[in-house]
Order: C-alpha cells, then sequence, then structure tokens
C-alpha cells in the first residue's frame, strides 16, 4: 500500500508538472503533427492515378500516419536530455538523496507526459479527418487491428523506447557533448520506427538495417499489426524481439548507471 | 554608396568576430555542423523512399525533388548562417531591457538585430545543399544555360528575402506579446512545407503560397526555372512579392520599435 501511495504521489506532481506547460506540448505536437500532414499529400501525389504505391492505397497512407503520430505521443520518449542535462548541471545530486530509484522517477516523469500527450492530441486528430475527409472512409477505420497483439506491442514498443533513451542519458556521464548524438539518433529513428515511412515501403537496404536496430520495434511493429500489415507468427515473432531489445536494453542502462554515476562528481551546482 | 560600404564594412567586423568566438568552443562547432546535416539528410532519405515506390511525384522526378530539396536547403541555410542567431534572440533583448544598447547604437536598428551574430555552423547545410542541387541537376538532366543560373539566383535572392520579412514581422510582434519565441517555432513549422512540390496541394492551396504567405519563391519557383519550367510572369511576382514583402517588414518594424518601453532595463 506504501508503494502504490509513493508511486501515486509521484506520479500526481509529474501529472500537475506536464499540466503547467500545455502550450509547450502543444506546440511541439504541432512540429510533430506539420510532417505528417505534408507527407500523405507527397504520397498521393505520388500515385499518379494509380490506385496503390507499395501496397497502399491512398486511405492507408493517410490512416498510416495518422496512427504513427498518434501513437509516437505514446511511445517515444526524450528523457535523455534531462538526464544529461541534471548530470553536466549537478541537478542529479538531489535525485541521487531521495529514497527512490531515478529510473523509477524518469519512468514516472515520462509516463505523465505521454498520457498528456495523448489526450491533446485528439483534437488534432479530429483536424486530420478535416483535412483528409475524403480518403478516410468507414471501412479504413474498421480494418484497423486493435486486438490484444497490438496492445501487448505498443506496450512493449513504449518500454523499449524507454529503455533505449535512458541508455542514451547514461552517456552524458562518459562523454562531454553528447547533444549531436541524440540529433543523430532522432534521424535514425525517424527512417527506422516507421516515422518518416511505413516499414513495408523502405527499400529493401533500408528494410533490413531497420529489421536489426531496436527502432523497428519501438514504433514501427505496433503500427504495422494496427494497420494489419502483420499477423499470425510474424506477430510473436516480433513480440519475442522486443522482448529481447528490452532486456538488452535494459541491461546496458543499468551498467551504464552503475559506473557513469560513480564518474559523476556533482559539479556546476 | 558609401553607407552601403558603411554596412558591408560593419558585416565584415561582424562576421571575423563570430569567426573567433565559435572556434574558440570547436567540438561544439563541429558537433553542430554535423547535426545540420543530419537534418538534411533526413528528408533526402525520404526522397529516396518515396521515388523507390514510384517515378514521380505529381509532375516532379527525383532529379528535380533533390534539386528542389536543395534549393530549400540553400534558402533556409542562408536564413539560419545570417538572421536566425539574431532574430531569435529579439524577444529576450526586450523583456530584459538590452534592447536599450541596440538603440543608442549609431546604425540602422534592423540591421544590428537581424545580423550581429552570423551562425557558422550551417554552413554543413549549405555544403549539403550545394551538394543536392548538383546531384539534382545531373540526375534530372537538366541543361543549366548562364541564363537560367542567374534567373535562379535572383530567384532564390526572392524566397531569402521573403523568408526573412516574414520572420522579422513574426519576431516584431514581441514588442507588444513579449513571449513570442513560439511564434518562430510554428512559422518554421509551416516553412517545411516548402520543400516539398507546392502544386500537390491543390490549386487553392497553390494560390495563397504565391500570393499571401509566399513560399513557392523559397524553393519551386526558383527550382522550376532551373529546370525550365517557370514562365516569366512567376519571376515578375517573385520580384513583386519581394519589393512587397521587404518594405512592409521594414515598415513593420520602425512601427513596432515605437512600442518598445524599455521595462525591467
Amino acid at each position: 500500500m506504501n508503494v502504490v501511495r509513493r508511486y501515486a504521489t509521484i506520479l500526481g506532481v509529474f501529472v500537475q508538472d506536464s499540466l503547467a506547460y500545455k502550450s509547450q506540448a502543444v506546440l511541439w505536437m504541432l512540429t510533430d503533427i506539420a510532417p505528417a500532414i505534408i507527407m500523405p499529400f507527397v504520397w498521393m501525389a505520388g500515385l499518379n492515378g494509380r490506385d496503390k504505391i507499395g501496397g497502399y492505397d491512398s486511405g492507408q497512407i493517410v490512416m498510416y500516419y495518422l496512427t504513427m503520430t498518434f501513437l509516437s505521443n505514446f511511445v517515444v520518449a526524450h528523457l535523455q536530455w534531462e538526464i544529461a542535462f541534471a548530470a553536466k548541471d549537478g541537478q542529479l545530486s538531489k535525485f541521487l538523496l531521495y529514497p527512490f530509484s531515478y529510473m523509477r522517477y524518469q519512468y514516472l516523469g515520462n509516463i505523465a507526459w505521454r498520457m498528456m500527450r495523448v489526450f491533446l492530441f485528439i483534437p488534432f486528430a479530429l483536424l486530420w479527418f478535416g483535412i483528409f475527409n475524403s480518403q478516410i472512409g468507414a471501412q479504413t477505420l474498421a480494418a484497423l487491428n486493435i486486438g490484444w497483439q497490438f496492445w501487448v506491442a505498443l506496450i512493449l514498443g513504449h518500454l523499449t523506447a524507454f529503455f533505449f533513451a535512458w541508455a542514451l542519458g547514461m552517456l552524458a556521464f562518459y562523454f562531454i557533448e553528447v547533444h549531436a548524438v541524440y540529433f543523430t539518433q532522432y534521424m535514425l529513428m525517424a527512417v527506422f520506427s516507421g516515422q518518416l515511412a511505413p516499414f513495408d515501403l523502405l527499400p529493401p537496404i533500408l528494410k533490413t538495417m531497420a529489421a536489426w536496430t531496436p527502432f523497428r520495434y519501438t514504433l514501427s511493429f505496433p503500427l504495422d499489426i494496427l494497420n494489419g500489415r502483420l499477423a499470425g507468427e510474424a506477430v510473436l515473432q516480433g513480440i519475442g524481439i522486443q522482448l529481447i531489445w528490452m532486456a538488452v536494453l535494459y541491461v546496458l542502462g543499468a551498467i551504464g548507471w552503475k559506473y557513469g554515476s560513480r564518474l559523476y562528481t556533482g559539479t556546476g551546482m | 554608396m558609401r553607407p552601403f560600404l558603411r554596412y558591408a564594412r560593419l558585416l565584415f567586423i561582424f562576421a571575423r568576430t563570430c569567426l573567433v568566438r565559435d572556434m574558440e568552443f570547436r567540438g561544439n562547432f563541429w558537433a553542430g555542423v554535423f547535426t545540420n546535416i543530419v537534418w538534411v539528410g533526413a528528408y533526402f532519405v525520404f526522397i529516396k523512399i518515396i521515388y523507390a515506390n514510384t517515378q514521380a511525384v505529381g509532375n516532379w522526378t527525383q532529379g528535380q525533388s533533390v534539386l528542389l530539396l536543395g534549393t530549400y536547403a540553400l534558402t533556409s541555410g542562408l536564413v539560419n548562417v545570417f538572421f536566425s542567431r539574431n532574430l531569435a534572440e529579439l524577444p529576450t533583448q526586450i523583456r530584459f531591457g538590452n534592447f536599450d544598447f541596440t538603440v543608442v547604437k549609431p546604425v540602422n536598428s534592423q540591421f544590428f538585430v537581424s545580423m550581429r551574430y552570423l551562425n557558422y555552423t550551417e554552413v554543413g547545410t549549405l555544403a549539403a545543399s550545394i551538394l543536392m542541387i548538383i546531384y539534382g541537376v545531373i540526375l534530372a538532366g537538366i541543361k543549366v544555360t548562364f541564363l537560367s543560373v542567374l534567373e535562379y539566383l535572383i530567384l532564390v535572392a526572392c524566397g531569402l528575402s521573403i523568408y526573412y520579412s516574414i520572420y522579422l514581422i513574426l519576431m516584431s510582434t514581441a514588442f507588444w506579446f513579449i513571449k513570442v519565441e513560439n511564434l518562430w517555432t510554428l512559422g518554421e513549422t509551416v516553412f517545411q512545407v516548402a520543400r516539398t512540390p507546392m502544386n500537390i496541394y491543390g490549386t487553392a492551396a497553390m494560390k495563397v503560397f504565391t500570393y499571401v504567405i509566399p513560399l513557392v519563391f523559397i524553393a519551386h519557383v526558383p527550382a522550376e526555372t532551373l529546370i525550365g519550367l517557370e514562365r516569366t510572369y512567376e519571376m515578375l511576382i517573385g520580384l513583386g512579392m519581394t519589393a512587397v514583402f521587404v518594405s512592409v517588414s521594414s515598415a513593420f518594424w520602425r512601427f513596432a520599435t515605437r512600442y518598445y518601453t524599455s521595462a525591467s532595463s
């Protein structure tokens, strides 16, 4: 009971914190949503009178980018910046004194932000339907697969992204300049996690590369289940790979923390 | 001619001091150059992905799209080299009353707030953009002539001026609304549309992007010029819109500075 209360209290603080930065959140969301409105237009112009492009018709393309943006609100984690900042600035000292694991603390912070972003996204989704109403029919919506496999893959994807961001955050203990690494990571993530384009439409070489990165198993894999691109054995196999990635990243992050936090000097306070 | 030379000399001095400053933090500098190239690369990959699935986007072939993206990177890179760091600082200057120091200097205030600090990390973007333009021209098999290059450069200058003018107008609203940094983030988000062919959004949108927010001149029309699709009247509209935006933004700047209260200085 005590444990539950502790978690609930910290989560409550984070929810208030995230509500205080609503306008910031709306802005970040707009920067996410703009490319995802632009790209369906580009794909549809690429149809050039054909019905389908790489197995996607215009409704499916539009639906892909909508669901991608919607789910990325829940999946993509950005906590590496905050960890790096705390490690450089000396703010981390405060957290080391807390009788609560810093990783769990970051997780609660992350989930509070994710939930708020999901709620704030709903009006944008409506705007989307307004723009693309001629492409999205009732059957496009009905075709979405929201069975248990999707939910499992989504939650595992969210956790994989969290452990990945945590492990990236640990780099700040070892290297002076990490921002370039983080920015590069966003570019790789855009290509391999399905933010730029659906996995199916990647050229073969990028597809192969994506399959070997954890990015594929954060966002793009649950998306492919939702949009009916994956079924049966491939889904179970993917969930297995998600579990492996989660374990690998968790261990890397734990090692990074164990030795990294010893290197931390508390300077900058 | 004298005032022009004076400002050219000033700009040269700014450029020199900024270079010295940037070179003091070399690690940061190269990291900045690198990340800027990476960002341009992301959309290049998108072009590669889409053309792996189709021959043309609207009437644009792959080479033409690469040229378009290169042109967008060139224009926005130039804006970032000269203006972004400065105009982005304007709201903070106003908030803390530091704008006082701009007002008392014996130079044109618009010049000073727009070009005081140059951002050298954007040379990465510029280098990448030039490579993409060359690659696009070769891939699309475009025959460039002296005249078409000249027209292209004139239109890039138009796009640059329009881009800058919109930026200046948005940031000038800080004299009334103070915290407007976010307004520019929003602006940049909308501007991303300029790196795609703008005729794919329909004729109504094309009209808006030509006459209301003339984003077509940032990359679309210059690229069309080099390809050989541009019509003379587009050039004339470009020059006209540039004249309108430069003079309106400058007038708006002079009007806005009158509302500076020097609070919290």
